[in-house]
């Protein structure tokens, strides 16, 4: 026994066998089968399987309806959905604020030793303490790995500043304008030393 | 309204009209479909506690009514609830097989007696032939030719996709052929 090449038709017989196809269809499928050995033997299956198909109890409609329950919203049936949801709301505005704290407690200690680099320089200059000149360096870290040495001022500070010429204090003068009280890498760490100016090597 | 309008109305109008209080809806679609769901559970092998079991798949559809989306029909939809409750009803029965050992005469039922007569009528090849079916194969090939459901919705039930239902069907066709010619 072989398979009709024809698979549409094939697909369509149990559909013809039910009485399910359209009058059109029912017809195409009728003729082809006719003339189809294969696809006879097909419909003489299926009609041989609808004739023997075991019995089905008759259902009771009014028994099956009592029991079926009266309507409730998926919502209103699970009410411990909204306190777990207020509690991960809870849990996410508190990392919120952690992680806010420990950015802004991270810019104030890098921060920190910027005041103390620029402090010296201005108790140096005001103070008139008479000391040697050394350059003043900043360094600068634009990340943990790399560090960066910018030469902002090659000055001399040695003695009062009394014993400066006129051009000398102006050289001064623009140097220390020219000193970043905040260096302008972002947004990585900075550190900012000045060596020398109290024998300390501060970083 | 009518009951001929009733008729009329589609599922989807019939359960929105059941979430809106309305008990008859319920009723229109127990009618509609429980007595497929009843064919489809005696062509998968059951054989007892029908309506029970009819009963237990509209109970759950009901319960989680908010679950069905509308892409298949209610009727797939249903046989898809129907067809788990009997893979769990078989499950059970297994495990109590295993632990309890079965006299024959509590395997009597009343659809024994049924059973029985329908194959002293028959006494057809056919039906045998099915019987020999592996379970996929049964469940797809009877989908198909008793219910008349198309191999999107057999796939659906079944878990499978259509083309493989399709195959199973076409399958089971010719392992029938062969076992009738013998």
């Amino acid at each position: 026994m072989n398979d009709c090449v024809n698979a549409g038709v094939r697909d369509a017989l149990p559909d013809f066998v039910n009485h399910r196809l359209s009058e059109l269809d029912a017809v195409t499928i009728s003729e082809h089968v006719e003339s189809c050995a294969d696809c006879r033997a097909e419909v003489a299956i299926l009609r041989d399987l609808m004739n023997t198909r075991p019995l089905a109890p008759i259902m009771n409609v009014d028994r099956l309806s009592a029991a079926i329950p009266a309507y409730a919203p998926l919502r209103a049936r699970s009410t411990g959905f909204p306190m777990r949801r207020t509690w991960a709301l809870a849990a996410a505005a508190a990392l919120v604020a952690i992680g806010g704290w420990a950015i802004t407690t991270r810019t104030i200690d890098t921060s920190a030793p910027q005041v103390a680099a620029t402090v010296p320089v201005t108790a140096a200059t005001t103070a008139s303490v008479p000391t040697t000149v050394a350059p003043v360096t900043t360094t600068v870290a634009k990340s943990e790995n790399t560090t960066k040495e910018v030469q902002v001022a090659s000055l001399s500070l040695v003695g009062s500043t009394d014993d400066l010429s006129d051009s000398d204090l102006e050289s001064l003068v623009a140097a220390l304008d020219g000193i970043e009280a905040v260096p302008s890498a972002e947004p990585g760490s900075v550190t900012t030393t000045v060596d020398d100016l109290d024998g300390n090597d501060d970083q | 309204m009518t009951s001929g309008s009733q008729d009329e109305r589609t599922d989807s109008e019939l359960i929105e009209r059941w979430k809106a209080g309305d008990s008859r809806a319920a009723t229109q679609i127990v009618t509609r479909h429980a007595d497929a769901l009843a064919r489809f559970a005696v062509s998968s092998g059951e054989r007892a506690e029908i309506e029970e079991l009819v009963q237990d798949t509209f109970v759950r559809a009901f319960s989680s009514i908010d679950s069905f989306r509308g892409d298949s029909s209610l009727r797939t939809w249903l046989f898809t609830i129907e067809r788990r409750l009997m893979l769990d009803r078989r499950r059970a029965e297994r495990r109590q097989k295993a632990m309890v050992p079965v006299e024959p005469a509590d395997a009597v039922t009343e659809y024994d007696a049924l059973d029985a007569l329908v194959a002293e009528e028959a006494e057809s090849k056919v039906r045998r032939a099915v019987d020999l079916l592996s379970p996929m194969q049964r469940e797809v090939f009877t989908l198909r030719v008793e219910q008349g459901m198309s191999y999107r919705d057999i796939a659906e039930i079944v878990g499978s996709t259509e083309g493989a239902a399709r195959v199973h069907y076409h399958n089971a066709m010719r392992a029938v052929k062969e076992s009738v010619s013998e």
